[in-house]
């Protein structure tokens, strides 16, 4: 599960996963910035993710993808230290602002 | 029936006596009140014939005595006297006699009467039994609420509803009430508060209360979000409660440090913020059907986020509250409500009190007919102390032990169940793990995704080198998954114990025809496929990692201290 919000402007996306951030939700994943035509920036608000897999990370690239390559403009925001570390493990700190 | 005779005449008594015996009555006699009184006491008649002039004890004191020693029995008492002065006649009456009859009498008068009589006699026997086990079924059904009562009690209690940061106050319109308040915080330091209102109340209404705590709390507890916990809890009481039953209810979250309210509210009375200095903010509307009417499909779980300032008061509260009604029909209304939480708050009395009070003295004495339920949470993060933190159940330090666990799934096993969770919660039962829990979350993952994957669906992983073909890729995996017949995945967890620690390890088999695993690269690089990820990322959470027969087995070892 999870949820998502377009500020007001609809200039800025939030993403945020409920618990596992895993293949089940990819549907919704995509369908969050798929239906979100106006963002620009992203932000994906892991502070309830528990849990996350490699398909997760997937996700996060074709979303890196979408939203512009090298420009688009991500966050990866409130992770918990064990999530951290995979992104750590991955190299994904290179691919996008973790804070 | 059996008839007493109280007469102090003997002629006038044997005359009835013949004739009652005759009509198949039993006859017992009395020649006076006293005597009547005493064997009325004795052979408890059905009906009793009284004179009213007697010696020793006229019949007016003996009748007043008579029906007060009745008790709940109905005993009726018919006068036969010679008087025939109207005043006296009444007074027969007012002593609590039933009817009378003037001698000379007509016997087929007296028949009558007593016929009559007897009829109201035996109703009355019927509606005093009735009665009695209306009272014995009233006593055991308010028996049964104050249980009720009890459990929902401890059900508000289980939460933190003592939260520094709320006030709250709940004013049931019967025993139970049909709204409720849950609160409780979040493992990220948030706190999550529900206010709920069940159609009708009393019992029905409580009983939908259970599962709502249940969900609530748990996925409180897990880290959901409160649109995911609406949505839940939506599912939840569709299942089970009748179409006319739903459940109105507002959820919130609150950021303490973020100084972020959310809000899911479906159903309820607008919700009032209160900022000191600047009056109302923007109430919380209600922006969705309450729960249990929406289809799981249908169920909108989209949140609002408003921004508080410190000092800044929140108020939730039920219909009940600004719909009660005084004497003359007047509704307390919303606009009393506002008048009230505009006012500052004076400890020691809360405002939740203070509206109280306004209610009551406003409702003069009106009896409630919906239950009221009011909250008030104080976003101020300086009265929060770190005491009202969810008890960790984790506390004690575990020691290692010697285990081993087996798990062995078919197909037609794989279609229904996602091992994953079920290993998960089995193994933090037998070990508590909780620090390491998630990298052997990640290992047991990585490989249980390679062996169906792979292993038993044959699906390739690059396919999921676009975008689309991601999307495919797992849609695929999908209904491959619905339709495998053959198969087997074996999943072996041994455990022993270190000096220091304990050692796993994880060994993930499937029936698939393995792969040559010579050829694994071992880095993970910077670029940027989708896939390939998974086994760089067991790798590196874990001692080692080994392939074995032709591919098909996976053995992680992850040491632990």
């Amino acid at each position: 599960m999870l949820s998502s919000q377009l500020s007001s402007d609809g200039a800025t996306l939030t993403i945020t996963p409920d618990g596992r951030f895993d293949f089940k939700i990819h549907r919704e994943f995509r369908d969050a910035y798929a239906n979100a035509d106006g963002a620009r920036h992203y932000v994906i608000n892991l502070g309830r993710t528990d849990y996350l897999d490699s398909s997760a990370l997937g996700m996060l690239l074709l979303l890196r993808e979408h939203a512009g390559g090298d420009h688009a403009d991500i966050r990866i925001l409130n992770c918990k230290p064990d999530v951290y570390t995979i992104f750590q493990i991955a190299n994904f700190h290179r691919l996008f602002t973790l804070a | 029936m059996n008839i007493l005779i109280v007469d102090d005449t003997e002629t006038n008594r044997m005359v009835l006596v013949a004739m009652l015996l005759k009509d198949g009555h039993a006859v017992s006699e009395a020649a006076n009140g006293q005597e009547g009184v005493t064997l009325f006491e004795r052979e408890q008649p059905d009906l009793v014939i009284m004179d009213i002039m007697m010696p020793v004890m006229d019949g007016y004191e003996a009748t007043a005595l008579i029906k007060q020693r009745s008790g709940d029995r109905f005993t009726p008492v018919i006068f036969l006297t010679g008087m025939t002065d109207e005043a006296d006649l009444a007074k027969c009456i007012a002593h609590g006699g039933d009817d009378f009859l003037t001698k000379p009498y007509s016997q087929v008068l007296l028949r009558a009467k007593i016929e009559a009589l007897s009829r109201i006699r035996d109703l009355h026997a019927l509606i005093t039994a009735q009665n009695a086990e209306l009272l014995t079924r009233r006593k055991k059904d308010e028996g049964e609420q104050e249980v009720a009562h009890a459990i929902f009690q401890k059900i508000l209690r289980e939460g933190c509803l003592e939260h520094p940061n709320l006030t709250w106050r709940l004013s049931p319109a019967e025993l139970l009430s049909g709204d409720i308040l849950l609160a409780a915080p979040t493992p990220h330091g948030l706190l999550h508060v529900m206010i709920g209102d069940f159609t009708g109340h009393g019992l029905a209404a409580a009983v939908g209360a259970v599962p709502v705590a249940e969900t609530f709390y748990s996925m409180t507890q897990s880290g959901f979000g409160i649109g995911s916990i609406a949505a839940a809890i939506n599912h939840k009481l569709r299942l089970i409660l009748p179409t006319n039953l739903f459940c109105a209810a507002c959820l919130l979250e609150w950021d303490p440090a973020g100084r972020r309210i959310t809000v899911w509210n479906g159903g309820m009375p607008d919700g009032l913020i209160v900022r000191p200095g600047e009056g109302l903010l923007r109430p919380l509307h209600s922006r969705h059907l309450p729960l249990s009417l929406l289809n799981e499909d249908q169920f909108d779980a989209s949140t609002e986020t408003i921004e508080v300032q410190h000092g800044d008061r929140l108020y939730l509260y039920s219909d009940g509250l600004i719909e009660a009604r005084n004497a003359v029909g007047e509704m307390f209304g919303r606009d009393r409500l506002e008048q009230q939480i505009l006012q500052p708050e004076r400890s020691p009395v809360s405002l939740c009190e203070r509206i109280h009070e306004e209610l009551t003295r406003f409702c003069g004495g009106e009896p409630a007919h919906d239950d009221i339920a009011l909250l008030q949470l104080t976003c101020d993060p300086a009265v929060s102390s770190p005491d009202t933190n969810l008890r960790s159940s984790h506390t004690y330090s575990d020691t290692a032990r010697n285990w081993h666990l087996q798990l062995s799934l078919e197909a037609e096993a794989l279609h229904r169940v996602d091992p994953l969770p079920t290993l998960m919660r089995t193994l933090t039962d037998i070990q508590d793990l909780a620090q390491h829990k998630h990298m052997i979350f990640t290992i047991l993952a990585e490989l249980l995704a390679n062996a169906i994957d792979h292993g038993l669906l044959g699906l390739d992983s690059s396919m999921k080198n676009t975008p689309r073909g991601f999307a495919h890729y797992y849609e695929q995996r999908e209904r491959l998954l619905t339709e495998l017949r053959q198969g087997l995945l074996r999943i072996q967890i041994t455990h022993s114990r270190k000096d220091k620690g304990g050692r796993l390890i994880i060994q993930v088999q499937d029936s698939g025809p393995g792969f040559d695993f010579h050829r694994l690269v071992s880095g993970i690089g910077t670029q940027e496929t989708y896939s390939g990820r998974g086994i760089p990322l067991v790798r590196a959470s874990c001692e080692s990692l080994t392939y074995h027969g032709n591919g098909n087995t996976a053995e992680a070892v992850y040491v632990w201290a």
